[in-house]
């Protein structure tokens, strides 16, 4: 499913103050396999998430996934492949305050071109999935964290994605939204979805959903 | 004079502007393909597609504006039809030396391959493997080489436009049947019609076969 050899990632490259991220990863993903990719801030957790997600480019090495060299997608392309097959979950949630639950899930269909009655039955379903139906019309800027989240986790679901990424998704909430997110890793699984998350939160410390820890150290797996 | 010609001044700057940035682009494309090797994920492939999505932003705007600078060039030299003598629009200006016919026809070209290279290049960007990189890069280096040899062909022709000299225009050239100049390139109306209509089928042909 996701394949990664030999990845490098350089911030400021040829700058006085180039930074090395990512060192020589190699690391191989399962289809619906959950992973779990640990370290302290600072580790390049998040940076291989940014990779896969095709957010940024690495420095050198190869990323396959489903057998398509994505790395080296121009970004127009990249784009494409993320909305076809990435769905993110990010440690702000990145949604828009201004609109409802039901129009920020709905965005990554908007942008396809899709009919609105096949938009508004997907959109019913994720909401649905994670659990917040209830709150559909409701402005984002009035939900609670936890709220605030699942609607995150509907958004990341809505377009079928076949891989889901979180990043440190669990930073933002009390221990309580935390176990609820666990909880949906299962819901995860059930669906068949590759998902990877970035956390060094020892919540996730011996799961039952987790197929697979990967320690990263400065920039390198320690242990996986 | 013809230099003083405010017509003139920004036509060069622009087109001495463009040259620079044509040339960094020249420099860069060279560097580019001598090592551009698709299939490999090294540190050095991965600086050359950055900085290959730059040159190609650059010769982009570059030959976008080239294309819009050959009817400034033609209005260019209908304005000088004022201070030469005997011309009457451009078209008694461009052959008031032996630069201006080889001039326009390599502009004409320019335009032409200009054309080709943004097809070149839309087509490049469709697909996710850059299936025509070294092939819209080589072309572009043809292009700049042309457009190096017209940006001495411009100067050659502005500085040499005589303003004593009478030069032959319009008057001659629609002048009584047989009387008068022939146009361009040796063309009588006949060719010109022949060659304009058949111009013409070619490109609804081109529409119809896309």
């Amino acid at each position: 499913m996701i394949h990664i050899e030999h990845l490098n990632k350089v911030y400021n490259e040829n700058a006085a103050n180039a930074y090395t991220a990512l060192h020589d990863i190699n690391l191989h993903i399962r289809p619906a396999e959950t992973v779990v990719l640990k370290g302290v801030s600072g580790s390049g957790k998040s940076t291989l998430l940014s990779i896969i997600a095709t957010l940024i480019k690495p420095s050198s090495g190869e990323l396959v996934v489903d057998g398509e060299q994505i790395a080296k997608l121009p970004d127009t392309h990249a784009s494409h492949f993320r909305n076809a097959h990435i769905g993110f979950i990010f440690q702000a949630f990145n949604l828009f305050d201004e609109l409802s639950v039901k129009d920020n899930i709905a965005l990554p269909l908007i942008v396809t071109g899709m009919s609105q009655k096949s938009i508004d039955e997907k959109v019913q379903q994720a909401m649905k999935i994670a659990h917040i139906s209830h709150k559909q019309d409701q402005s984002v800027q009035n939900l609670s964290g936890g709220e605030k989240q699942r609607c995150a986790i509907a958004r990341a679901l809505v377009h079928e994605p076949k891989i889901i990424l979180c990043d440190e998704p669990t930073a933002n909430l009390d221990r309580e939204n935390s176990l609820k997110f666990i909880e949906t890793l299962k819901q995860f699984k059930a669906l068949g979805k590759t998902v990877v998350i970035a956390t060094h939160d020892p919540l996730f410390d011996g799961l039952e959903s987790v197929d697979r820890t990967i320690v990263i150290e400065n920039g390198k797996i320690t242990s996986s | 004079m013809i230099l003083l010609s405010n017509e003139v001044i920004i036509f060069l700057f622009v087109e001495a502007l463009l040259l620079l940035l044509q040339g960094i682009a020249f420099v860069n494309a060279v560097g580019i393909l001598s090592r551009w090797d698709f299939a490999a994920s090294t540190a050095l492939q991965y600086r050359l597609e950055k900085r290959a999505y730059l040159v190609v932003l650059i010769i982009l705007f570059t030959l976008g504006f080239k294309m819009l600078l050959l009817p400034y060039f033609s209005y260019t030299i209908d304005q000088l039809s004022s201070i030469v003598p005997g011309a009457m629009c451009g078209a008694g200006v461009i052959s008031a030396n032996e630069y201006g016919p080889p001039l326009l026809s390599l502009k004409v070209l320019i335009v032409f391959l200009t054309g080709s290279w943004l097809i070149l290049n839309a087509e490049d960007i469709k697909a996710s493997s850059y299936p025509y990189f070294k092939a819209k890069f080589w072309l572009f280096i043809i292009i700049f080489i042309l457009v190096a040899v017209e940006s001495v062909l411009d100067v050659l022709y502005l500085v040499n436009i005589p303003t004593g000299d009478p030069v032959s225009c319009c008057s001659t050239i629609y002048g009584a049947a047989g009387s008068g100049e022939p146009l361009p390139f040796g063309l009588d109306i006949f060719r010109l019609l022949i060659l304009f209509y058949l111009i013409y089928a070619l490109i609804l042909a081109a529409s119809f076969f896309r």
